[in-house]
């Protein structure tokens, strides 16, 4: 008997919690979840402004140590060009990204030669992508194709189960948490086949003038990492943003030249 | 003493010679399974990719141009090369492949039961969940088989695409060969995103390929012509690959592209091998024919007497050479006996040695051993060659034994 109510307790409590923390919503139309998603890319783009900001991107791989890499990013987000320097670690120092709107290009200063990337390789090997360096394309790449909401830490988020409307985007489902600011606080990666094959987590941004800048963000690899002391510890990248600026940015930053010039 | 000269160096062109065709044979049979077969009918457009759009027609042009009984197999493959965008994933493990490639199973099993299994073997024709992977990603990512392992992608359409699968088998593989997975073609075009039927390359294993690969690639690059498809006949080597994949093309035309062209840089280098090789047991050979010349130049003068007497009885000028000859070639012939029993147990030794893995031995080495073949052509050749010796050794010493006068020969005091 008393076995009975502890049950019906629980699966009460159950209840509320699902009320309370995974709330279904409608799904929106196609041209209002457009707006939404365009309103959430507009937050952390800069069309009005340039932007650069010093990346460091730290490997972690459980039992094999870290590998730390240090770029400075040059974005111009009213033409889709974006440029990638990197400082550190010494042996890869002067190699460079160089995105012109249409292609990708890597440069390797040792062999003095550009090569044809895409935005969805990884970048240096590690978890992040290319393209999580590059303008925010949300409302150009995906459709909302789900609405929930759901308690994240100290944030109120709607969730949007978003599926890619374009090729090349990389992940074709994602999952992303919203805040009440319209900032993505956490991101889920689906491969074609529903395979989760990342999570990012977005819990600090700094804001310059009207837009927000992401300065604290780790991605766990959901597939990769070592189990220690029976435990699975996955592949995590943490990314930190500093010095970012909205000043302008000289127009040869954004050339090939720029990056042999460095690069030798 | 002559005859241990010349059945050393029958034995060591045995054991060179041996090991220069199975190191040939093994290069061979990996790559014509590498490369879908000994003749790959290609279709390009100029994006550098190769796609059969009239397999129907293709196919029929492989049967007019060649005989059923030349084929051992014919391979329908879908392959995907982008390097950087091949992972193997398993217990949080991963690894790199260069290559995957899309097969039917029972159409390439004639090709892929001869890999060197180290565990399982080649599934089941329904099964479209099997992989089967390398010595070198099943212990990079602690498999075996039956394990699971999730392969990851970017498909077609420049997405992540990711599915799992089944070891079904583990083979021996150290070089480079070693970076490909095997997995049946409508898995990998379902990975890929693309229609479920499509075919990338068409391969044909030949029987004797070394022999016919070259009538056998000009007839079909003319069936294929024949049959109204767009051709660019047959690619010679690999510059002329790289160029008839990305020329831009108004339609989708098609050529043949032979073994020996693919491997032009390897067989190049395989050859040179041998070439030194070969140079080095020459010289032996000239040595040895040195010494041949020497010592029938001392037995002419050992045998002047015998071969005044000889002269005396009756026996020419010719006669005496013949005789001196006959017996230069017995004694080589008896020598080479002698090198090919010695060179041959060295070679049943040779194959019966275990060499460590590593890129390079595993490229011409079959299950870490050398493949080594004595055909009889071969058997052939090196006794011809120690006879060949052996006579241009004895040609002076005869020569100037029937020039010497019977009546010299017999007051000669030896």
């Amino acid at each position: 008997m008393r076995c009975t109510y502890t049950l019906r307790r629980v699966v009460a409590g159950l209840m509320l919690f699902t009320t309370l923390v995974v709330w279904p919503q409608t799904v929106p139309d196609r041209a209002e979840g457009r707006r939404i998603l365009a309103r959430v890319d507009t937050l952390v783009n800069h069309e009005d402004h340039d932007f650069s900001a010093e990346y460091t991107v730290v490997e972690e791989r459980p039992g094999q140590g870290t590998q730390r890499t240090v770029f400075v990013l040059f974005r111009r987000d009213r033409l889709d060009r974006y440029t990638i320097l990197i400082q550190e670690p010494v042996q890869d120092a002067g190699k460079g990204y160089l995105y012109n709107g249409a292609t990708l290009s890597l440069y390797d200063p040792v062999a003095r030669r550009f090569s044809v990337v895409t935005a969805s390789d990884r970048f240096q090997s590690g978890n992040a992508r290319n393209s999580d360096f590059s303008r925010s394309t949300l409302a150009q790449d995906y459709r909302i194709v789900g609405v929930s909401s759901e308690q994240l830490g100290a944030y109120r988020t709607t969730v949007y189960d978003l599926e890619a409307t374009a090729d090349d985007v990389g992940f074709p489902r994602m999952r992303i948490w919203i805040d009440g600011n319209d900032l993505v606080r956490k991101l889920e990666d689906y491969s074609t086949s529903g395979q989760h094959m990342r999570t990012t987590a977005i819990p600090r941004y700094t804001q310059l003038g009207d837009r927000f800048v992401p300065v604290g963000i780790v991605i766990q690899d959901e597939l990769r990492g070592r189990t220690i002391d029976g435990e699975f510890r996955h592949e995590r990248t943490v990314i930190t943003v500093a010095k970012p600026s909205l000043q302008p940015v000289p127009d040869i930053a954004f050339t090939r030249a720029f990056l042999e010039r460095i690069g030798n | 003493m002559l005859i241990v000269a010349m059945a050393l160096a029958s034995g060591m062109l045995t054991v060179m010679l041996a090991a220069t065709l199975g190191a040939q044979r093994s290069l061979r049979a990996k790559t014509a399974r590498y490369f879908s077969g000994d003749l790959v009918v290609l279709g390009y457009q100029g994006d550098g990719r190769s796609r059969i759009d009239d397999l129907d027609r293709v196919l029929a042009a492989v049967t007019d141009a060649l005989p059923a009984s030349d084929i051992v197999t014919t391979t329908l493959r879908s392959a995907y090369y982008r390097a950087t965008e091949i992972q193997l994933i398993a217990s949080g493990y991963s690894i790199r492949q260069r290559r995957l490639v899309g097969v039917e199973w029972d159409r390439e099993r004639p090709a892929l039961q001869n890999f060197a299994f180290i565990e399982g073997g080649v599934p089941d024709d329904a099964d479209r969940g099997a992989v089967l992977l390398s010595s070198v990603a099943a212990r990079e990512l602690r498999l075996r088989v039956d394990d699971m392992v999730t392969l990851s992608i970017t498909s077609d359409r420049g997405r992540v695409s990711t599915d799992r699968f089944r070891v079904a088998g583990v083979y021996h593989e150290e070089s480079f060969f070693g970076f490909t997975g095997y997995v049946h073609r409508a898995a990998l075009n379902r990975l890929r995103e693309v229609a479920p039927d499509t075919v990338n390359e068409v391969g044909i294993h030949l029987t004797d390929a070394r022999r016919r690969e070259t009538r056998a690639a000009a007839a079909l690059a003319e069936a294929l012509a024949a049959r109204g498809l767009a051709s660019f006949g047959l690619i010679e080597n690999r510059d002329a690959y790289q160029r008839e994949a990305s020329v831009a093309r108004d339609r989708r035309e098609y050529g043949v592209v032979t073994l020996s062209a693919q491997l032009q840089e390897i067989t190049d280098l395989v050859d040179a091998l041998g070439a030194v090789a070969g140079a080095v047991v020459l010289l032996f050979l000239a040595i040895v024919s040195v010494g041949v010349s020497n010592t029938w130049t001392m037995v002419v003068w050992d045998r002047t007497r015998e071969i005044g007497t000889l002269r005396a009885i009756g026996l020419s000028r010719r006669g005496v050479a013949l005789l001196l000859i006959l017996e230069s070639v017995c004694l080589a012939l008896h020598g080479a006996i002698l090198g090919l029993v010695f060179g041959g147990g060295a070679t049943v030794l040779l194959r019966s040695i275990r060499f460590s893995s590593n890129a390079v031995t595993d490229l011409l080495l079959l299950r870490q051993r050398v493949a080594a073949v004595l055909p009889l052509w071969s058997i052939a050749a090196i006794t011809l060659l120690v006879i060949g010796a052996g006579l241009i050794g004895a040609a002076r010493g005869a020569l100037r034994a029937s020039r010497i006068p019977a009546a010299e020969a017999m007051r000669a005091r030896v």
